[in-house]
Parts: structure tokens; sequence; C-alpha cells
């Protein structure tokens, strides 16, 4: 009898993982409101202006270590997802497209990829997509999020990831139920801390029904939540910016997928192509400049108005709280040591991120008092 | 999110670099709630627990699909035999397994590590390395395995609880709209509990006992072997209670009550289930014997001692036998 050598495999049994090209560097260059591109542009421009230095800055130190063919892409990020009264003032987008154009080129520098936090919601990789087209990307991180453990918890109860809330540690515990002899107040336990906690809990959705009521306790981070209709979702949840931040960077880091595909691909509309009139129907990314490198990075940085630190914080706390597909982190992971300048990658997504906080010189600026 | 058995194994592996550690599963089976089996997209379907999820399937030789593993935190007491107790933090992993569109298990396990630590870590610490969980202070882990398994105390209460996380999983794919809730047999969901001491300096060949507990449909398992054997032990787990449910299915819940009614002349009602039985239940049978040497090795040996599917086939037989003598029977009259 010979010795052989058989083996019996089915495909479907490792489910297929779609890859996403990957840039070394994305940086976002703000985040601004459809409407802002109403005002001749000069909320749009000044913030690009105002990007520009660290835009420069950013990128040599990017080329000093990766080279002069290192990929670093733009983009901006338009928050259609929670409209107010003045988003009527907005203009449609093809026109705001080009009003981008020509700010960015006064400010020095292209912006490759245009982004909606609507899309970051429910993704489509086309304009006007039908149903089929759509991916319930905040769902999806949703359903990633794995609550901190209360002390006792022996998998007897199913966690409390129903309430819609996340915070970084162990609540206080609430003494409103305890009708007579109310015990005393205990603080909120945040494990891992230094001798002092920072303890945080975070909106994540509200139900669509009761919307109205926005965020009521004082430890809230996230106000941002606008009662009108938002984008709604498969689960008839409104989900909070803190979460849709959370799903804004995981996709910039190219590591969210729907059942292993590759969603919200940047569109790139042909030139006769007619852009739709709402933006609603935009794909989620859409791709800007001819030739741009990837819209997913290694590594992103986000230039800030600081008035939306509370929903970056928010977004950090979540990406804290949320366990990827080992596969897709081991394969970025592995790609990053195969690059022509190898590097190791931080192992949390939390950890290839990086924020800058500029000031805010449009939304307060400072008025004498009448005297 | 990923393929269970790979994330798995590197849970075990990537957690007993140097030290022991101890992992422990438990796994229960029961039948689809549904009239008729699933076919497979309707499977995958019911399978995708949570929204975008992987699932891993395969045809051959029985169709089994498996969830994307399920996560749940933990931060609770540890029995351990023979002095007191431990308190563990971590993770634990369950996914619902479905065979043929018809039967379907949960699945729970824990890889329990020892730290000298004495506090919890940050939240992100835990989630580096799902399915694990770390035992401040240091028993010894034949203590934390025995401790599971220790048939005279019930495993709910205040210590690990992996009956209640695997049984949940079952509880979410049973609630799925998509099944009409109908049950064709009355058959007891079955558990097997399961510890194993995985030591990378195991130089011995692996050890497994199977014990059979006094509670009905309730065994255990104990096994001591290396880091590398998690990914079979595991699927040797589910297997083994797949088919022990099968055969106890096949023994309680048709041929006993089809024989007592025999006697009363009462068949009638039961060739529905004979039926079920033959059609959906018997195609089943499909020891895992193909997925590795080791996987082989175990198997036989518990073919050996329990001729387990010597017995099935004399169930098999016997179950064709009492359809055929009510069809006789219905025929005369």
């Amino acid at each position: 009898m010979s010795d052989v050598e058989f083996s019996y495999r089915e495909l479907s049994e490792t489910p297929h993982l779609e890859q996403v090209p990957l840039a070394h560097l994305s940086i976002q260059v703000g985040r601004v409101r459809p409407e802002d591109f109403a005002d001749p542009g000069r909320p749009v421009a000044r913030r690009l202006e105002q990007a520009a230095p660290w835009l420069e800055a950013a990128g040599k130190q990017v080329r000093d270590r990766f080279g002069h063919r290192a990929r670093i892409s733009t983009c901006l990020l338009v928050d259609d997802h929670s409209p107010s009264a003045s988003a009527l003032k907005a203009p449609e987008p093809a026109a705001a497209m080009e009003l981008l154009a020509r700010a960015a080129d006064a400010a020095g520098f292209g912006v490759d990829y245009l982004a909606r936090y609507a899309g970051c919601a429910v993704a489509c990789d086309r304009p006007r997509p039908g149903f089929r087209d759509r991916h319930p990307l905040a769902d999806i991180v949703a359903s990633l999020i794995v609550p901190e453990a209360a002390v006792g918890a022996n998998g007897s109860r199913p966690p409390t990831e129903h309430t819609g809330w996340l915070a970084n540690g162990q609540r206080s515990p609430d003494f409103r139920s305890a009708m007579d002899d109310p015990p005393a107040w205990s603080p909120p336990v945040v494990f891992g801390r230094e001798r002092h906690s920072v303890f945080v809990d975070v909106e994540l959705w509200s139900l669509d029904q009761d919307s109205e009521g926005g965020t009521a306790g004082g430890a809230a981070t996230d106000t941002h939540t606008h009662p009108l209709a938002g984008t709604p979702s498969g689960s008839g949840r409104q989900y909070s910016i803190s979460l849709l931040t959370a799903v804004w960077h995981l996709l910039r880091l190219g590591l969210l997928r729907d059942a292993g595909e590759a969603v919200a691909v940047p569109y790139r509309f042909a030139p006769d192509e007619p852009v739709p009139d709402l933006w609603s129907q935009l794909p989620s990314i859409t791709q800007l400049t001819p030739d741009p490198a990837p819209f997913c990075a290694y590594q992103a940085l986000s230039l800030l108005a600081s008035r939306h630190r509370d929903a970056e914080l928010a977004a950090g706390i979540v990406l804290d709280h949320v366990r990827l597909d080992d596969r897709v982190l081991s394969l970025i992971a592995e790609r990053a040591l195969a690059e022509p300048v190898p590097f190791p990658l931080p192992s949390a997504p939390i950890g290839r991120i990086s924020h800058l906080f500029l000031d805010d010189f449009l939304d307060d600026s400072y008025v004498r008092p009448d005297t | 999110m990923s393929a269970p058995t790979h994330s798995r194994a590197a849970a075990a592996t990537g957690a007993g670099t140097a030290a022991t550690a101890v992992v422990l599963g438990e796994v229960r089976t029961c039948l689809l709630q549904n009239r008729d089996p699933l076919a497979t997209p309707a499977t995958v379907a019911l399978m995708r627990l949570t929204p975008g999820a992987p699932v891993s399937h395969v045809e051959r030789p029985v169709r089994r699909v498996v969830s994307a593993d399920q996560i749940c935190g933990i931060d609770c007491g540890l029995r351990l035999a023979r002095r007191g107790r431990s308190r563990a933090v971590g993770t634990v992993l369950s996914h619902a397994i479905t065979t043929s569109g018809r039967v379907l298990q949960g699945s729970a396990q824990v890889t329990l590590t020892a730290v000298g630590a004495a506090e919890r870590q940050a939240w992100r610490h835990y989630l580096r390395r799902p399915g694990t969980a770390e035992i401040m202070g240091w028993p010894h882990p034949a203590d934390v395995a025995d401790g599971f398994l220790d048939a005279a105390v019930p495993a709910r209460g205040l210590d690990l609880d992996l009956a209640s996380i695997s049984d949940r999983v079952i509880e979410a794919v049973q609630a799925d709209p998509m099944l009409d809730h109908s049950t064709p047999l009355r058959a007891r969901t079955s558990v097997v509990r399961w510890a194993a001491i995985l030591d990378p300096g195991h130089d011995d060949a692996a050890v497994m006992h199977l014990t059979k507990s006094v509670a009905p449909g309730l065994h255990f398992l104990r096994f001591q072997g290396r880091p590398a054997d998690l990914a079979m032990l595991d699927r040797f787990c589910e297997e083994f209670a797949r088919h022990e449910w099968l055969l106890n299915t096949m023994q309680e819940a048709v041929l006993d009550r089809a024989e007592r009614d025999l006697a009363r002349d009462l068949l009638r009602e039961h060739l529905d289930k004979l039926g079920f039985a033959l059609n959906q239940l018997v195609p089943l049978w499909m020891p895992p014997t193909h997925l590795s040497p080791q996987m082989k090795t175990f198997w036989t040996a518990l073919e050996d001692q329990t001729r387990y599917s010597r017995i099935f086939e004399r169930h098999t037989t016997r179950v064709r036998d009492l359809r055929d003598q009510f069809g006789l029977r219905s025929r005369r009259n």
C-alpha cells in the first residue's frame, strides 16, 4: 500500500473576506454641514484654509517615514445625518462639490473624497441606491459593541446592550428605587484607571418614537442627536453622532465588512453623469479628484473644530468596546508589514487615529456685550 | 465576528504562551422548532445572528452551518474543586450550529488563563483576546477544571454560568420569525459540559474522560492535552453532543414511547414520529472520523466502549420495524 495525501475542504467553511486598497494616511480636513456650502463658501473655505498648514506638516511626516511614494488621501465629512432648520438653505450636492473644489484649490490642496455622515449609518456604493445596495453599517457596528461586564456578571443574564447607552465603567448604583432608607451615594467605577476616574456614558441611539426628549442625564456626552428626523436604520433606531463617528473611523481604517464584503466603496461620477439633487441620494463616499490615494488607510488623522471634541471622545469609547473581525485586523497588520517600508500597526484601532482640534472661529466669535 | 474555529484556537494558543490554560465549555443540543428541515439559504440566514456577521457552512458529509461567535463579558466567581473560589474577568464566546437544518446546538466556551494581577484592567485589555478570561490569583488548573465539572453542584448561581450563555444562543435562534415554531417531536435538550487542561509542556498522550451524569441528558467531558488540541476538542464535544442527543432522542422520544403504546395498540399516534425519525434523524448520524487522526482515535475509542453506532443502528432497525408493523396492521383492518 502506498502512502497518499488527501484533503477535502469547502470554501464556504471560511467565509470570503474582501480586501480594500489602503493608503498610508487618511486625513479628514474637516466636518461641515450641507448648509455651510450656502454661505458663499466662507465656512468651508475658512475650514480648508485653516487645515492647510497641518495637512502639509502631516504629509511631510508621512513622506519622511515612508518615502515619496507614500499614499495620502484627504476627505471632508458632511454632517447630513442630523439636519437642522437651516438645512433647507443647503445647496444641491453638485453645486457644493464645485464650490468645494474651488475652495480646496484656493487652500492649495485637493480634497479627494466627500463623505456623508448619513452614509455611515446606512452605507451605499452608488448614487440613488436601491434596497439591495444598502449596508446597515451602524447596525453592524452596534452589534460589535461588547459592553463592559458588571462586577458579578456570570453570564446568567444578557448584557445590557439594549439600553442604547455605553459606559466606560460601572455606573453609580441607582438608589432612586430604595424607598425609605436611601443608601449613601457611591461613585461610578472605571477599571484600570489612574488614581482618578473619567467616567463617560455615551448615548448610542434613541428609538425613533421617543427621539423628542433629547439627552437628559448630565453625564451625556452626545448632545448632537437632533430631534428632527435623521437617517433611519433598519432597526428603527436613531443613531447618535457618537456612534456614527466610530463607524466613520472604522470605515476609514478599512476595518468594516458586511458579511465579508467591502462597504461604502468610493464612487466617482462620470463627467457626463448627473449628480443627484438630494444629499441623501449620494453614495456614502464620493471620489472628487481623478487619481487619489485610496480612501481607507492604515492610519487616520482628523482635523476638527474643537466643538466636535465630545463626539470624538465618545467615539473613542465606542472604539474601545468593539470587537472587530480577527481576520480583517490580522490581514491589515500583515499588509503593513509587507509594505516597501514595513511598519508595525498598533493592535487597537484607537491607536491608529490621531486628532487635531483647531479653534472654532466660526461658531463662538466673541461679541462685545452691550453696555 | 470571525470563523469560530480560527479565533478559538488563537485564543487558546495565544493565551497559553507559557502557562497552562483551562478551557471550559458547554454544548446544548435540541431540535430546531420548525415543521420541515430548513434548506441551506434559510439556514445561513438563520445563523446570521447579528447583522453583517459571516456564516460558515459545509455541505458534506452532513450540512453544518455555524454562526459567527457571539461574545459576552463576565466578571464572576469560579468554583474551585478542593479549595474555595476564584474570580475571572474577560469574555465568553458562543455560537449556534445547525445540522441538516434540523438539529440546533448552542455552544459556549471560555479560555481561562492565570494572571498575578489583583485588579481588574481596562475593558480593551480583555477585548484584545476575545473568548479569554483572566483568573485572578494562581489556582491549580485541575481545581478549576474539576470545580466546573463538579456534578454535585448546579451550574447556575453566582459562579460562571455557561449554561445560560449557550442557552441564550439557542433561544435567539428559536425565536426567529423565520421558523414556524412547531415541534415534530418532543425531545429533551441534552447538555455536554466540558473542561480541558491545555499544557504546552504536556508530552504524554492526550487523555479524555467522558462521564454520563445521573441527571438525564447530561454528560461531562474532561480533557488533558496540549493547546493545539483545542480545535479538535471543541469540535469533538459538539459532534459527541449531537450524536448523544440523536441516540437519546431515538430511544426516549421515539422508541420507548412507541413500544409502550404498541402494547396498548395505540401505535397509530406514533406513525408520524416514527416516519420523522427515519426520514430526518437517521441521516444525521455521521461520526466525524474524517476530521483529523486524533478525532478518529478518540471516536474509535468511544465506539469501542459504548457501541454508539451499533446501538443507533439497532434503534433504526426497530423504528423501521414498528412502522412496518403498523403499516401491516392498518392494511389488515
